[in-house]
């Protein structure tokens, strides 16, 4: 068959690239896209099915990247008392000792607002497997001793996802909050495009 | 010189432009099909190409020059002296360097093609940093082509070198979703706010969670950290926004620490500067889709007597200047060239009554994946040029 150099048809998830689509977005919102269960997510107006698939995508994503302790102090130590769990060790994946481990509770999980329905998040899913040879799963997200939102660093370096169990120290903020000292620094020159 | 030789097919043809192509324009948001009070898309005409041309004469040179110009990436950032020559110098090189040896991941640019079917195409540049006429080119010629055959003003198997998008998406899905995807852009110019939000959108597709903001909204935190209006740290920004304006601004400071937040990465301000042209010629010399290309101080430079003046950085053909026969024929106004100049052999573009045609051919992750065309009146393209689909039929 000839080849054909046409791509799949284009579609827009905003629908408009006009300014009113930067209106419309989005992380001004993202908190409320932090769902702590599927009901919450579904209360949110989120497609119930999306809501489902992800928030049991999240528990998976949980077991195999929350950062993993040999006990419960040193959890609660960083997590705060009463926030970490005992985790049988075959109910959690690469551990090779078949040690418990001890983890802190899920907080919630992050829903992309591009996902409409289960069909996109499916095709979502696939694309990830695809990418990265791999699922992996929900940003899941956990609250640290301080109270704030720290989820797992899931790096990829080259293709391939993590295989490693995640140590204590494998974990970065989510959405990380600071104070500007000063703006206006960039884009001082009009500039178009080349 | 040898004679030219047809290699290809390339032509331009009418058609009957789509009725309701305005409506269809602005209900996407595509409100700069018009610009500076002149017509810009253009619905009533297309380039047409064969499938063979398209792949032997665009799609395969383009990958290769990408390749080459890769290859010759590690080795510029790690000469002091080829750096001073595109006018990257102090503690900006080791920003540049640094970029390149972690490997910051890039995600698009444009190459300037000179093609007319007689003979291989010529690179005329590399618009490896701020390359915009993405969304025409992904989208909405896209849908100009599916209009069209739905239409029957096209056979139902014609074709269109355009996968950029699906190539896109699939970029923006190779940077890790941990954290927020700013994007900036100085949002008075439509066509710039407009690409920036298109690019958005292919990062949603690829499930990221995104925020636009104006370059000028970026602030700093007393760590030196990038930070957002609603004061979250800045983990990584795509801006459409030249390295060499960032260089030079007062949050420059910054970079040394931060500057892996930023796609494209600075290692893209090599590629984006013209000096790449001369770099490359000494490289792989008499290479079929490279022309003769000197520093403006190169007496080889001399032995060019149709050649194109065009400063290191320059943006929209500004301040560049053809010269046929040794006598200047056109030139273009503009604010570049204090950092130098490049001399290039020139090359005839395509030609046809409704003026000169250039060919870009889009680079997404390392990919030849799409082709848009803009035709000018003047043999130097600059920003009121129009931007015309094509087609590949045959």
């Amino acid at each position: 068959m000839r080849r054909r150099l046409i791509g799949s048809f284009p579609d827009l998830a905003f629908g408009t690239i006009a300014a009113t689509a930067v209106v419309l977005s989005f992380y001004t919102r993202d908190e409320a896209l932090v769902f702590a269960s599927a009901q919450q997510c579904i209360a949110g107006e989120i497609d119930p099915q999306v809501c489902g698939a992800a928030a049991e995508d999240a528990k998976q994503a949980h077991l195999a990247t929350a950062p993993r302790f040999s006990n419960m102090a040193a959890c609660e130590m960083d997590y705060g008392l009463y926030k970490c769990v005992e985790q049988g060790g075959m109910t959690v994946p690469n551990n090779l000792d078949g040690q418990s481990v001890f983890i802190p509770i899920l907080a919630g999980f992050v829903l992309s607002s591009g996902i409409k329905d289960l069909n996109d998040y499916f095709t979502f899913r696939r694309k990830e497997e695809e990418e990265e040879g791999a699922y992996n799963g929900a940003t899941t997200i956990y609250y640290n001793r301080k109270v704030e939102m720290v989820t797992p660093v899931v790096e990829k370096p080259g293709a391939g996802r993590l295989t490693q169990a995640p140590g204590p120290t494998s974990m970065k903020p989510f959405n990380a909050k600071t104070h500007a000292a000063s703006r206006g620094g960039f884009g001082g020159r009009f500039f178009s495009g080349g | 010189m040898a004679a030219s030789s047809r290699v290809g097919d390339m032509r331009r043809i009418s058609i009957p432009p789509r009725r309701d192509w305005r409506e269809k324009a602005n209900a996407v948001g595509f409100s700069f099909h018009e610009m500076y009070g002149e017509p810009y898309w253009v619905d009533d005409a297309a380039y047409c190409f064969e499938l063979a041309e398209v792949e032997d004469e665009i799609e395969g040179p383009s990958q290769e020059l990408h390749e080459m110009c890769l290859d010759l990436v590690g080795d510029i950032v790690r000469s002091e002296e080829a750096l001073d020559r595109l006018a990257i110098s102090g503690e900006i090189q080791d920003i540049v360097r640094r970029s390149w040896e972690r490997h910051d991941r890039h995600l698009y640019g444009r190459f300037d093609l000179a093609y007319d079917g007689n003979g291989p195409a010529k690179l005329l540049e590399y618009n490896a940093d701020t390359p915009t006429s993405v969304f025409e080119t992904a989208y909405f010629q896209f849908n100009w082509l599916t209009d069209q055959m739905a239409a029957g003003n096209l056979a139902p198997d014609t074709d269109q070198f355009n996968s950029v998008q699906e190539s896109l998406v699939e970029a923006f899905g190779q940077f890790s979703r941990d954290r927020i995807f700013h994007f900036a852009a100085i949002s008075d110019s439509p066509e710039d706010q407009g690409t920036t939000v298109y690019l958005m959108d292919c990062a949603v597709q690829a499930g990221h969670r995104v925020q636009f903001l104006d370059m000028r909204e970026i602030g700093i935190d007393a760590r030196g950290q990038y930070t957002d209006l609603q004061n979250r740290v800045i983990e990584r920004c795509f801006k459409l926004y030249p390295w060499e304006f960032m260089f030079q601004e007062t949050y420059a400071a910054q970079l040394r620490e931060q500057s892996t937040v930023f796609v494209e990465p600075a290692w893209k301000a090599v590629l984006s500067n013209k000096g790449l042209l001369p770099l490359l010629w000494q490289r792989y010399p008499g290479h079929p889709n490279l022309l003769p290309s000197f520093f403006a101080d190169d007496p080889a430079a001399a032995d060019l007597s149709d050649y194109v003046i065009k400063p290191l950085l320059s943006r929209e053909g500004e301040n560049v200047r053809l010269f046929r026969a040794g006598q200047e024929v056109v030139s273009a106004p503009g604010d570049y060239g204090a950092e130098g100049f490049v001399i290039q052999a020139h090359a005839p573009l395509f030609k046809s009554d409704a003026g000169y045609a250039v060919l870009g051919s889009w680079i997404v992750g390392d990919k030849a994946c799409g082709l848009g065309v803009r035709e000018d009146r003047s043999p130097i393209t600059a920003n009121l040029s129009r931007y015309v689909p094509h087609v590949i039929v045959g």
